[in-house]
């Protein structure tokens, strides 16, 4: 592992101009996303209604003080980090609990290791679409069957609004635990082994070796699968808007899908970008500390 | 001590066992879902035996109508081709745009490097709505909404950052004596990027383009909000079987399993870079 921050003296160019020379294409792209990005930050500012893009206003913080003062946006708030918190936390646990079970070599551990991928490389709306099916209300549902051989009643799962977050979950741990398995793969494959033999000799447990030892070691892995697992979770769209679409009766409804219901569906644009303003800001403020903190515990 | 061993043994096997349950139980599911008559791909109870018909491809691919299938002309393999031409043209102009970049990322010290840097990364942790919803407005004042060459521009947010910072890594980790060597024998920079450099970093190029490639072609937001009638991409094209008026699972199944395979495919090939690229090059397993 290499921190984003470790970088080594770079040379200095042959002309002072030919690094800017050379980053100017993407850097121009950049600002073509930047545009919008600004664009997006001032419509905040304004009443703008799709339906009637002549009539511009700038209203000042009128929208931010509107909807802070709206429970659906508290409500929306609130559902965004119990989501993003579940998944990370259990995406963490899973994703350690199983690498820890592929880390040794046994027949057919390659083969397992490849399979893993499928769930990342699929669409994630289109994951969400065959976990719809799976999930059907009734017995229709294959998982309701299923589980009916275990005489469990069957379940309304994204159909009720008691089950319809859990079956988001499910989903969500299905598409990316994978991708947290492979990281703390990575992390165990280049533990040191010194450290373990030394623990052995001293007689140390199974158990107080991984809390002593392999924990402590995986903090950079455990910050990085946070960072983009915890980024990735509050900004959740797809699988939502695939399922649910912020049903039954608002209980899936987070900040992202909020956004475009107020954007898109009811045509408030001003107020739309308040909520992704909001959003984004939480994005930014998790994603910068996180990365710091990784490139601290890497430099430790 | 022998019996506790074994427990722990059965226990591994048993985890193991649940999660690729878990894991690969829904695929499958989909899979045999995508080979049922219409008859049994509504069946309640569902059924795990039936006999398997290709009938569901045929309706979504050629829209031969058989029996209790109703299909219209089928739209799948206009989309199918959509999302092709979208996703090659976005990694060809991000390899464009972002070789040089990165190269210069790796190689060079310069003011505000890493600020540039940063600023690539920063999009990759931003709500995508956040951009596309007033790059809607733009698209829609400059006539770029539903087409390629507009949606080729936005799909630029999604695999641009990516192409630059595991490219950048991969640069890096060439030995810079290489370099160095091939800077005494009187190489000019261009002809060390040319002739060392771009040579070396093969492998990684090809894992990248194939990353990306699978990350524009799973895109959807995008494509939903900038998109339309002409250049609906796959994965509106497969959501759009489940809708109001239609609930077609058993052609969603198969329309699913034409989108994914090729995918999962490319990804076998490129599976040691995954991690890597997930990472944006953090993690170089």
């Amino acid at each position: 592992m290499t921190g984003y921050a470790l970088r080594t003296q770079s040379p200095n160019p042959p002309h002072r101009s030919l690094p800017y020379l050379l980053t100017l294409p993407a850097l121009l792209a950049l600002i073509g996303i930047l545009y919008p990005f600004v664009l997006g930050v001032y419509y905040t500012f304004t009443n703008y209604i799709l339906t009637e893009p002549g009539n511009i206003r700038f209203v000042g913080l009128t929208n931010y003080i509107e909807i802070f003062k709206t429970l659906d946006f508290w409500k929306a708030f609130s559902l965004t980090f119990v989501f993003a918190g579940s998944v990370v936390i259990i995406e963490l646990a899973l994703g350690l609990g199983v690498a820890l079970l592929l880390k040794d070599a046994f027949p057919g551990v390659r083969i397992l290791r490849s399979l893993l991928i499928i769930p990342m490389m699929i669409p994630p709306i289109v994951s969400a679409l065959m976990w719809k099916v799976i999930l059907l209300p009734t017995d229709q549902g294959v998982l309701n069957h299923i589980l009916s051989f275990v005489r469990f009643p069957p379940i309304a799962w994204l159909g009720d609004s008691a089950t319809a977050l859990l079956s988001l979950i499910i989903i969500d741990v299905w598409i990316y635990s994978p991708f947290a398995i492979l990281i703390f793969l990575a992390g165990l494959q280049s533990l040191p082994k010194e450290p373990y033999e030394a623990a052995k000799v001293d007689g140390a447990s199974g158990w107080f070796m991984f809390r002593k030892l392999t924990l402590p070691l995986l903090t950079p892995c455990i910050v990085l699968v946070t960072l983009f697992r915890l980024i990735d979770s509050l900004k959740v769209f797809d699988i939502i808007y695939a399922t649910t679409k912020g049903g039954p009766a608002g209980a899936t409804v987070t900040l992202h899908i909020q956004s475009y219901f107020e954007a898109i569906r009811w045509f408030r644009m001003g107020r739309g970008m308040v909520y992704l303003f909001v959003l984004w800001f939480l994005c930014f403020i998790f994603s910068k500390a996180l990365s710091r903190l990784w490139t601290k515990v890497l430099m430790r | 001590m022998r019996t506790s061993h074994l427990f722990i043994r059965v226990l591994k096997i048993l985890g193991l066992g649940a999660y690729f349950t878990f894991a690969l139980g829904p695929i499958i599911w989909i899979a045999m879902m995508s080979l049922k008559n219409s008859n049994d791909v509504i069946a309640s109870p569902p059924k795990f035996v039936f006999t398997p018909t290709l009938e569901n491809y045929k309706a979504i691919t050629v829209g031969q109508h058989a029996q209790h299938v109703e299909t219209l002309r089928p739209d799948y393999p206009k989309y199918f081709l959509n999302t092709l031409i979208i996703a090659s043209a976005t990694v060809v102009v991000s390899l464009l745009l972002g070789t040089f970049a990165a190269y210069s990322l790796a190689r060079f010290s310069f003011r505000f490097k890493e600020d540039i840097a940063f600023t690539f990364l920063s999009f990759r942790f931003a709500p995508e709505l956040m951009v596309i919803l007033p790059l809607y407005i733009v698209f829609q004042k400059t006539g770029l909404n539903d087409s390629y060459s507009g949606l080729t521009a936005a799909y630029q947010l999604v695999t641009l950052p990516f192409l630059i910072w595991v490219l950048r890594g991969f640069f890096e980790d060439i030995p810079r004596e290489i370099e160095q060597a091939a800077r005494v024998d009187g190489y000019t920079w261009w002809g060390v990027f040319r002739k060392i450099s771009l040579p070396l970093v093969k492998p990684g190029v090809a894992a990248v383009v194939i990353l990306s490639f699978i990350f524009a072609w799973n895109n959807f937001i995008f494509s939903m909000i900038l998109g339309g009638e002409r250049t609906q991409t796959i994965t509106l094209g497969i959501l759009g079987f489940i809708g109001y008026e239609r609930v077609l699972w058993g052609q969603m199944a198969a329309a699913t399993m034409i989108c994914v395979i090729p995918e999962l495919i490319l990804a076998f090939f490129v599976q040691n870079y995954i991690v890597r690229g997930l990472t944006f090059g953090a993690v170089k397993g």
